[in-house]
């Protein structure tokens, strides 16, 4: 009696779930728009256009570069061609951080017209993630550039680039649809995400290799496995193994990033749905 | 509900009501300053009574379809906030809302305006989050701004943002007017433009209720009211104090604000 009623709420839950899928999927046309209308304004209204979305990455490559270069002496951490290595890192990294930026501002800036109209709330987060992974795609030639100038080639780890693409979209979308809600109910949200940001550059070895924490010797054991926990590390080391097979991630890492995707979407929408009444009171 | 299927189910319950509003209520939290900060959710303070007020509350009613129906009241008396919850702005913490149809997703005309777009391209997005498709937006473009008037035509590329008050009703009343949604909501907005417009704004909604559709007005304009709608709602203090036929709610509107002034 007890499970067969558990049975039907859980039932019930995935017919909502769906339903709401299914909404968003029929109001998709604004979705395109809304897209569309942030990747006009961006390309279009600004002299520069295009060439905005590569400089902040080409401008950051650079900067690591001269200061692990000539600054720090002993540093490249004895790796070749390091700025491709590092743009591998950047680029990836530029998307989730600018992604998160944009995700906690996707429900507020549209108050107006969440408040009036109704459209599926999903589709304001999902904008932000689709907008970001357009210029992230954009931006990502610069790699085919560098490489070129390298003259360093792919190797057959290529293959795992649009696994890693996929986990970073599921973990962006998770992000997204968290940070929107929470950030409309809570005021301090902001805040914590730019500090977390800023550890994280750091925490997911996006200018060094994983090496130097797993087999440093002056880290215990939790502290190497802690680090791996977190899921950008083997999404980021797909990434460069597509040019450093010594980079393929761990078995750890790489079931730390499957999970976090897969945890943090399902994690990001539950909470999107719940605060959904809350969200809408406030806007 | 998704557009999809409430077509299908249109056929299935036309019989029943447009709009079913059972038992519904929303609370909202007073005298609140600020935005909660983590700390207070962490600590899970308790949230004491006296806080929270209901902007609706214990609103029970029904709507047909082809019927309009006018929502009257005092500012505040939760007439918008009641619309809002049929149109799923806001959920309701209490009771339920059961709209049998499509709904036109429009609260206030312009609303879904970008202001830094031109008016060509909000008619685009304004169409696409009416759940238009990108083909019937473009069959319907030249109707749209055949209806808004020459005003508009001549600006078109220029940017929202530059419109006047009265070319942004226009312009969002002739998109809402190319809708084919059996049940339209309209809040406060034959209030504005002038008398030509206004006099096209009336025929058009008279051809839309000759269609059959189903139209809820949230107006003080007495006027607007009894023109289109034989039944009214008066709204008191979030609860539904009378549900009846249109002039016999205004005679106890004017009853109610003048025993207010005294």
């Amino acid at each position: 009696m007890a499970a067969s009623l558990r049975a039907s709420a859980s039932d019930r839950t995935i017919t909502r779930m769906t339903a709401r899928l299914a909404a968003v999927w029929s109001r998709r046309e604004i979705l395109g728009q809304l897209v569309g209308r942030d990747i006009r304004v961006k390309y279009s209204s600004s002299v520069l256009g295009y060439l905005w979305s590569l400089l902040e990455p080409l401008m950051l490559t650079a900067v690591y570069y001269l200061v692990f270069t000539f600054l720090l002496s002993r540093a490249r951490f004895g790796i070749e061609d390091y700025a491709l290595f590092l743009i591998l890192g950047v680029l990836p990294w530029l998307w989730v951080s600018s992604t998160v930026g944009a995700s906690m501002r996707a429900l507020k800036n549209q108050a107006r017209l969440i408040s009036k109209v109704r459209i599926p709330r999903e589709i304001f987060p999902l904008g932000v993630v689709g907008a970001k992974t357009f210029d992230f795609i954009m931006s990502a030639l610069v790699i085919a550039f560098v490489a070129a100038i390298a003259q360093a080639p792919p190797n057959p780890n290529l293959l795992y680039v649009p696994v890693a693409f996929l986990l970073e979209i599921m973990l962006l979308t998770g992000l997204a649809f968290f940070l929107s809600a929470v950030n409309v109910l809570l005021r301090d949200v902001e805040r914590l995400t730019r500090i977390i940001l800023r550890v994280g550059f750091y925490m997911s070895a996006v200018v060094f290799p994983v090496s130097r924490i797993t087999q440093s010797d002056r880290l215990p054991e939790w502290g190497k496995l802690l680090y791996q926990s977190n899921p950008l590390i083997g999404i980021f080391s797909l990434y460069r193994s597509a040019f450093y097979p010594s980079e393929f991630p761990s078995t750890t890492a790489l079931t730390a990033s499957v999970v976090g995707a897969v945890g943090m979407l399902i994690i990001g929408y539950w909470t999107f749905i719940k605060l959904e009444p809350a969200v809408l009171k406030e806007l | 509900m998704s557009a999809g299927q409430a077509t299908a189910a249109t056929a299935a319950v036309a019989h029943a009501p447009a709009v079913e509003v059972d038992n519904v209520g929303v609370q909202f939290l007073r005298n609140r300053k600020r935005k909660a900060r983590i700390r207070d959710t962490v600590m899970r303070r308790p949230k004491p009574e006296q806080d929270t007020f209901w902007a609706v509350r214990h609103v029970t009613a029904s709507i047909a379809h082809g019927e309009t129906v006018g929502l009257v009241g005092e500012n505040g008396s939760g007439k918008s906030t009641l619309l809002k919850l049929i149109s799923g702005v806001l959920i309701a913490d209490e009771g339920s809302v059961t709209v049998n149809g499509e709904m036109a997703p429009l609260l206030e005309l312009g609303a879904g305006f970008s202001p830094d777009l031109s008016g060509r391209e909000n008619i685009w997005l304004a169409g696409a989050i009416h759940g238009l498709t990108h083909e019937q937006t473009a069959e319907r473009f030249d109707a749209i701004v055949r209806f808004a008037g020459k005003g508009i035509r001549n600006f078109l590329d220029t940017p929202v943002r530059h419109y006047s008050s009265g070319m942004k009703v226009r312009l969002g009343f002739a998109i809402t007017a190319q809708l084919d949604h059996p049940i339209l909501l309209i809040d406060e907005v034959l209030a504005v433009g002038d008398r030509r417009f206004k006099r096209k704004c009336y025929r058009k909604i008279d051809r839309l209720l000759e269609e059959g559709r189903t139209l809820i007005i949230v107006s003080h304009s007495e006027r607007d009211v009894t023109r289109f709608c034989q039944r009214s709602l008066l709204m008191r203090d979030g609860e539904l104090v009378m549900d009846g036929p249109t002039e016999e709610v205004f005679a106890a509107y004017y009853d109610d604000s003048e025993l207010d002034d005294e």
